[in-house]
Order: C-alpha cells, then structure tokens, then sequence
C-alpha cells in the first residue's frame, strides 16, 4: 500500500448518475430513424459494389462533374466510408486529402495518409514521429504539409515539434524543435508557418517558423493558456483565446495578431467560436448564427445568418468553407443525429443536406469542389460527393 | 488478448453489462478525462451505441471499452483545452483524491489511460490490452512510466 493507491482508493467514492434511461432513448431514437427499405438498399448497394475491401476503393470513384448551373445547389450523396484506423483530421491541398491518423500502439507517432481526391486511392502513408491529434494540426502549405505534434518515448523528453512534408517526396524533409511543451494548431502564410505552443505553467504563445530553414523567427505570448484554431487570412493571424474555463466549449476570444509587428492588434472580447475565411471575408459561428467578422476590429458585425441552434460541442465549433457555401453541423428534425448542412452566404439560405442518419460520428471535415471528407472517431474516412444537375 | 470481461448478448445484456461496469467505467473515464460530464457522455453514447448495433457487435466487451475512450478522447478534443477544473455537484471526493486527477492530466494520454483502467477501474493488464487495443507488454511500460510520473507530480505539489 502506498500514497498512490490509497488516492486511488478515494476515487472510490465517485459514483456516476443512472445513465441507463439516457442510454435507452438515445439508443431508441436512432433505431426508429432506420427504415428497413435503408438496410435493403445498403445491402444491395454493397452486393452491386462486391463487397469488402473492393467497395472501400470503388466508393471513392467519381466521375468529373459537369459544369454546374449558377446558384443550383449539389445533391449530396453519402459515397462509402474506408477505415483508416486513428484518423483524427482531414485537410485538402496540393491536390491531394491529407489524413492525420495517431497510433495506435500508445506512441505519440502517427501517419499522415495522402489520398488522390479523384479515386479515393491511397498515395502514400507517411510516418511522423508526432502527431498532436486533433484538427488544426495539419496544415498544407505550397509544396509541403506541416504537422504540428508532440515527442515521447523512452529516449525523449516530452516536447513539442513541427515536422514538413516534402509534397513533392512525400518525405518528413525537417523536423523544427520547439522545446518543452504541447503544440496546438499550424497555419502557413507568406514563407513562415505559425503553430500555437502551449507552456508550462499554463501560458499559450504563437511562434513564427522560417518555413526555409526552419528556424524560430518570432513569438508571439498569447493573455491565456490555450488557445484554438490559428487561421491565416486576410493579411493577418486569427486566434481563439480560451481566457475562461467556465465559456462554452470550444468558443472563446478572437485576437487578431498583426504577424509582421508581431503583436496582438485587435481582441474585442467577444465569445466566439474560431472563424473560416470565405468569400473574402471572416465568418464565425455564435450561438445560433453565423456572423460575419469585421476584419479590421475583429468585431462581430451586424451581418448575422441565423441558423438552427447545435446541441453537440464537437461539432458546433467545427466550420469549413469551399463548394459554394460555408458548411456545418446543426441539429436535425426531431433532434439528432446532427446533419451536415451548407450556408449559402449570398443568399442566407441553408441550400444543402446531408443526412445525420446516414453518417458516423463525425470529428472533422474538409471541403473540396465535388465532395466533403469526413473523418470519423470510429477511425475512418466517409465521402459524401456533391453531384450537380 | 484478454477482453474487458462483458459477455456478447441483446439488450438485456447490454443493461446488465450497464450495471456492472458502468459505474467504474464511468470513475475511469472521470479520472482519465477530469471531468464528469465527459465521462457521462461517454457511457451513455458507447452504450446506446451497443444497443444499436445489438448481436452485429461482435465482441461487445472489448468494443465499449475502446468506444467509452475514443467518445471521451472526442469530447476532450472538441474542447481542445486540457480538462475543466471539477465542479460538479456529483463529485465529493477527498483533496488527495481530487489532486490525484489533477496530476493526471499531465500524464501523455496512453499513459493516462493505462493508469486509469488498471487503478481506477481495476482491470487487469490482459484487459487493460484489450480495451486499449495494445499489448500487455505496452500496458505494463505506460503503467510503470505513468505511476512514476505520477509521484513525481504529487510530490511537486
């Protein structure tokens, strides 16, 4: 018996709430949402496909779309889903999907999937020593895949680094350390990239990495100790500042950072979940609506969509642009699962679908021209292809 | 590889797998993740999503152990900041309980949940393994490792 144990003995008195009638009904909702003409079809769809590995590849194929009519919003289909065990995020880039997927053999390791967007097919599986494994933490840049993670193992302190992908090699070509510490999120703009490194005790910084010669070239001391979701646009570096614990989850305090004065320029202090750059301009989520940010002050302006309210944390701070629209995840009819929906930002209306029922349970997503990429935390990749009429 | 010892049947069992490990699962996942509603959450969509799949579930031990840590890894990632300090008014627990958890968070995650399934929720290692998907001879490195590092963070304190 020591210390540990008997600490461990207290944990004892922590009982959880009866969970049983939350089990049932969420269990019994979404039987009821699956009609057995579904299953029929599935099963057909997966006979025509020939089954097993043969429909992981083929559900990916697609044909070229044909050119689309002005303001005529996709059909969204749900293409096939293929496993890709430890899958964690999806970014588009230098015509490829990059998937970061941890180990699953209790390392801090990983591999970074390169996936032709055209076949589905698998390029390349590529090993970093680190992967942080989360979204935000891959970033593609021109001609190379940052990947934000961090170091352990027998032989290692614990600390943060910024590995590069060759795009061209498919090769980790340098691996920038970056001390002790935790790494958060990449962006890249204009020869540097960008990662959030979060210290001990409890302080965030922003630090700058010459994308050349890899060395550090600025930091930046954030007012908080963490922060989400770097984004790089609008001639500036956006942050969202989880200043205090008790704010919802996810959201926090936009700061706009001025990466040449290296200096935080604006932070108006309004709660607010990390913006998507489209069309130009700065967008958030808040509360039940999309907002437009005002990029000088970082401001929430009066240009608000309004949108079904998100009753699901994961997904209510995850936004993505591309294909015509912003797009989200918002509560469905008659409650979940959450369905998958685009924010035509020209019109105010949600033109586009897609079906909760017929997805996982989704952690990221990216958007190309003529499909939305999935990633699930069952550790796979599902497709929905957006087919034009 | 041993499973977590939850025996593959309908409904019922799905419940009475509930009622018997739904308790320490949930006090794992409250120590792993530091905070109960993670661990609520947890539990009740790895079991609801049993009952869904019902006799499709193969092995349905092994996989509510990995769903509950893969939900509450979810949950923890969606909030992408390290655990909130604990308020809740279920949790009474003891300072040196309390700072025990405390200490866990800056345990690296494998380590995190090596310790928690072993000391919080009384597998044992082949279980631990199962419901980890690794092997007992890597169970064993991140017990070891966490419970030291464990001490260290204790005694820091």
């Amino acid at each position: 018996m020591n210390d540990l144990d008997e600490r461990f003995r207290a944990l004892g008195g922590a009982h959880a709430p009866d969970l049983w009638p939350e089990i049932e009904g969420r269990a019994s909702t979404v039987r009821r949402r699956r009609s057995p003409t579904r299953w029929v079809a599935a099963a057909a769809a997966f006979a025509l496909a020939g089954g097993g590995l043969f429909l992981a590849s083929r559900v990916f194929r697609v044909e070229e779309p044909p050119a689309r009519s002005a303001g005529a919003p996709p059909e969204p289909v749900v293409a096939g889903t293929t496993e890709i065990p430890g899958a964690f995020a999806v970014v588009p880039g230098e015509g490829s999907l990059w998937v970061g997927a941890s180990a699953l053999d209790g390392g801090c390791d990983g591999t970074i999937h390169r996936i032709d967007p055209t076949t589905g097919d698998t390029i390349a599986r590529i090993p970093v020593d680190a992967v942080a494994g989360w979204d935000g933490s891959i970033e593609v840049a021109p001609g190379a895949v940052w990947v934000a993670g961090n170091l352990c193992g027998p032989d290692r302190e614990m600390g943060a680094v910024l590995q590069r992908i060759d795009a061209a090699t498919n090769q980790v070509d340098m691996t920038v350390d970056l001390g002790t510490g935790s790494s958060g999120e990449v962006a890249s703009a204009e020869g540097s990239a960008w990662l959030t490194v979060f210290r001990e005790p409890r302080r965030a910084e922003v630090v700058g990495v010459d994308a050349a010669t890899g060395e550090i070239e600025a930091t930046i001391e954030l007012g908080s100790s963490y922060a989400h979701r770097l984004l790089a646009a609008e001639g500036a570096l956006w942050v969202t500042e989880r200043r205090d614990e008790a704010s919802p989850e996810g959201s926090g305090v936009l700061v706009k950072i001025d990466p040449g004065r290296e200096e935080i320029v604006a932070s108006p202090g309004q709660l607010i979940h990390p913006p998507e750059a489209w069309g130009g301009g700065l967008w958030a989520r808040r509360r039940c609506e999309i907002a437009r940010i005002d990029e000088a002050t970082a401001r929430i302006t009066a240009d608000r969509l309004p949108t079904r309210c998100m009753n699901s944390p994961i997904l209510e701070s995850i936004l993505r642009s591309g294909a015509g629209g912003l797009w989200f995840f918002e509560t469905g009819t008659n409650d979940p699962p959450p369905r998958l929906v685009r924010l035509n930002t020209e019109t105010g209306d949600i033109d586009v679908r897609v079906d909760g029922s017929k997805l996982q349970t989704p952690i990221d997503f990216a958007v190309t021209d003529t499909a939305i990429w999935i990633v699930n935390y069952e550790g796979s990749l599902t497709r929905v292809d957006l087919r034009y009429s | 590889m041993q499973e977590p010892a939850i025996r593959s049947e309908p409904a019922s069992a799905i419940e009475r797998a509930y009622r018997e490990h739904g308790d320490r699962m949930w006090r794992a996942l409250m120590a792993f993740s530091g905070d109960p509603d993670v661990a609520s959450e947890a539990v009740a969509e790895a079991f609801a999503q049993a009952l869904r799949r019902g006799s499709a579930l193969r092995d349905p031990g092994r996989w509510i152990w990995r769903a509950v840590f893969r939900i509450a890894r979810g949950e923890l990632k969606a909030r992408r900041a390290r655990p909130v300090p604990i308020r809740s008014p279920h949790l009474e627990l003891p300072e040196p309980a309390l700072e025990l958890i405390r200490a866990l968070r800056d345990l690296p995650d494998r380590q995190r949940a090596a310790v928690v399934l072993h000391h919080a929720a009384d597998l044992p290692v082949r279980e631990v393994a199962g419901a980890l998907g690794i092997t007992p001879a890597a169970v064993r490195m991140n017990l070891t490792r966490g419970r030291r590092r464990l001490r260290e963070l204790l005694e820091e304190d």
